[in-house]
């Protein structure tokens, strides 16, 4: 505790990082922004609630990351215009396979048609949006491009093998574990707890151990196995 | 008095959620699926083995697994017009990308006619269109990589009793095997609503096989308890499979001639050849357990049917 005083800590928050790695002293040293280090800590908290809906009740998502990655850029720029970014590369990315399903492409060049259309909608959609000044909706343009390329190759991958019926149920499960990841990663206290203990993320390893040798029934396979358990209509 | 009831109607609760519970343990989900069967007796590594259809029908050669016969195996879009040549006098013949998966790029020849081919349905097929679906093949369309290849094989003309089940497409029977025992098996029967294709999720019937003795006894379409194909009419329930004994023993042999240990192995009975295998699965579906009506575990523990 003395300790921690002699050594000029510089915020409060900080002083309660008082752990056995002190994160926030690198990054303060290395002139971080403070934002960066809590998405960083955050993403494992994300990734472990994907892991929840993904095996425990067995919504699909694309990839295991990718919701959590999506819900840490929202949380720059708020919860609705990463939805609305979503929905925008979804749509874009229908319309293109619509129209390169045709030309049988091979799989390289399609997949970077893909990522230039997608820019060129998010940017056009700022563009629409700051010419009718809706100023708001101009923020799509700071999604993270990155996570937006990966969406949508994801989503291409799943329409191209599994229909546009599995694309899509893909899409509101992504979406619905987005808002769970974001409600969880951008708590005040999920925060303070992992950004002033991160050895709480050992926590999370352990969880995922424990997850990872769970046989358990998911939540959606209790409805689809229902007849085999229900007793009534084993006919 | 009503203290009397209350108390009995909790025990009632408490006793239906048990037996439910009791009922549950046995159903193998995703989780468990891949716990304790896939990744506890098939190696990763070894499950290209099983989406490769070439290097399955070559392992299952070596020791004498019946497969449909060979005509051409293409390697590269260089042999296309090879294979085509080969096949200008052919009546019948089937073309499948060796590392396809539910049935993609598949196509059926019946007939030979004065421009092409002409599938069992009818669709005419032009030698260019057949070079275009070759060379589309080798550029890796139907499967998950860049390039694939070509394999063509006789076509198998399905026995008396599958082709009444469903005349217009192969009907497919799945056994599955965890090292060295077959567990569960069913039919699944196409519809014109899957297309043609015997796949459950595309709308295909699932028919309930009891592994000792052929017999089926029960069939599900669309989620529906079903006695009769509602297409093509023909009584599903109550038959015995022909060549029952025969198609267990290819089974196991194919499960053995590959090193994964839990499998799903497709058959398809033809009218001459007997069983021939069609395909086999390092990752079988779990949907069985819901046609049979009857667990994974159950299965395991060796249960008689209900």
């Amino acid at each position: 505790m003395f300790t921690t005083r002699e050594r000029l800590v510089p915020s409060p928050e900080a002083r309660a990082s008082f752990s056995a790695f002190n994160v926030w002293d690198l990054f303060a040293r290395l002139r971080l922004p403070f934002s960066l280090l809590q998405t960083v800590l955050m993403l494992p908290i994300g990734a472990l609630v994907v892991v929840l809906f993904r095996n425990v009740i067995g919504v699909p998502t694309f990839g295991t990351f990718l919701p959590a990655l999506i819900a840490a850029s929202a949380g720059a720029t708020g919860l609705l215009w990463g939805m609305v970014s979503l929905v925008i590369v979804t749509v874009s990315v229908v319309a293109a396979r619509l129209g390169l399903q045709r030309l049988q492409l091979l799989h390289s060049p399609t997949l970077a048609i893909l990522l230039t259309v997608v820019v060129m909608s998010m940017l056009g959609t700022s563009l629409l949006a700051d010419h009718l000044a809706l100023e708001e909706l101009a923020k799509v343009a700071y999604f993270p491009i990155a996570v937006m390329a990966i969406t949508s190759e994801r989503l291409y991958l799943v329409l191209a093998e599994r229909g546009p019926r599995e694309g899509m149920i893909h899409f509101g499960g992504t979406m619905i574990v987005v808002l769970a990841c974001y409600l969880v990663m951008n708590s005040m206290a999920m925060q303070v707890l992992v950004s002033g203990f991160p050895e709480v993320l050992l926590l999370v390893i352990a969880a995922n151990i424990v997850l990872g040798r769970w046989v358990g029934v998911r939540l959606i396979e209790l409805w689809r196995f229902r007849r085999l358990w229900r007793g009534e209509a084993r006919a | 008095m009503s203290d009397v009831t209350t108390n009995e109607r909790q025990i009632g609760w408490w006793q239906r959620w048990r037996a439910a519970r009791e009922r549950l343990s046995p159903v193998f989900g995703m989780n468990r699926r891949n716990v304790e069967l896939v990744y506890a007796h098939n190696e990763r590594r070894h499950y290209p083995i099983a989406d490769d259809k070439i290097l399955c029908k070559e392992l299952f050669a070596e020791i004498g697994v019946p497969v449909a016969p060979t005509i051409a195996i293409g390697r590269g879009l260089f042999e296309v017009d090879a294979i085509l040549e080969l096949l200008r006098e052919r009546e019948s013949f089937v073309v499948k990308p060796a590392s396809g998966s539910g049935g993609d790029g598949i196509v059926v020849v019946g007939e030979r006619t004065e421009s092409g081919w002409r599938t069992p349905k009818g669709r005419e097929i032009a030698v260019h269109e057949l070079r275009h679906h070759l060379a589309n093949i080798t550029f890796g369309s139907f499967s998950k990589e860049m390039e694939d290849r070509i394999l063509v094989e006789e076509r198998i003309v399905p026995h008396d009793l599958y082709n009444a089940f469903w005349p217009d497409g192969v009907c497919d029977l799945r056994i599955i095997v965890l090292r060295g025992r077959p567990l569960l098996s069913m039919v699944r029967v196409p519809t014109r609503r899957s297309g043609g294709r015997a796949n459950l999720h595309q709308g295909g019937i699932g028919v309930a096989v009891d592994v000792a003795s052929g017999l089926t006894y029960r069939a599900i379409s669309r989620g529906e308890l079903v006695d009769i194909h509602p297409e093509s009419g023909e009584l599903l329930i109550g038959r015995t499979l022909p060549e029952w004994r025969a198609c267990v023993e290819v089974a196991l042999a194919a499960a053995s001639a590959v090193p994964l240990g839990y499998l799903g192995v497709d058959i398809c009975v033809d009218h001459r050849w007997g069983p021939v295998i069609l395909e086999i699965n390092a990752r079988p579906g779990l949907e069985i357990q819901n046609i049979c009506g009857r667990t994974l575990g159950e299965a395991l523990r060796g249960e008689a049917l209900p």
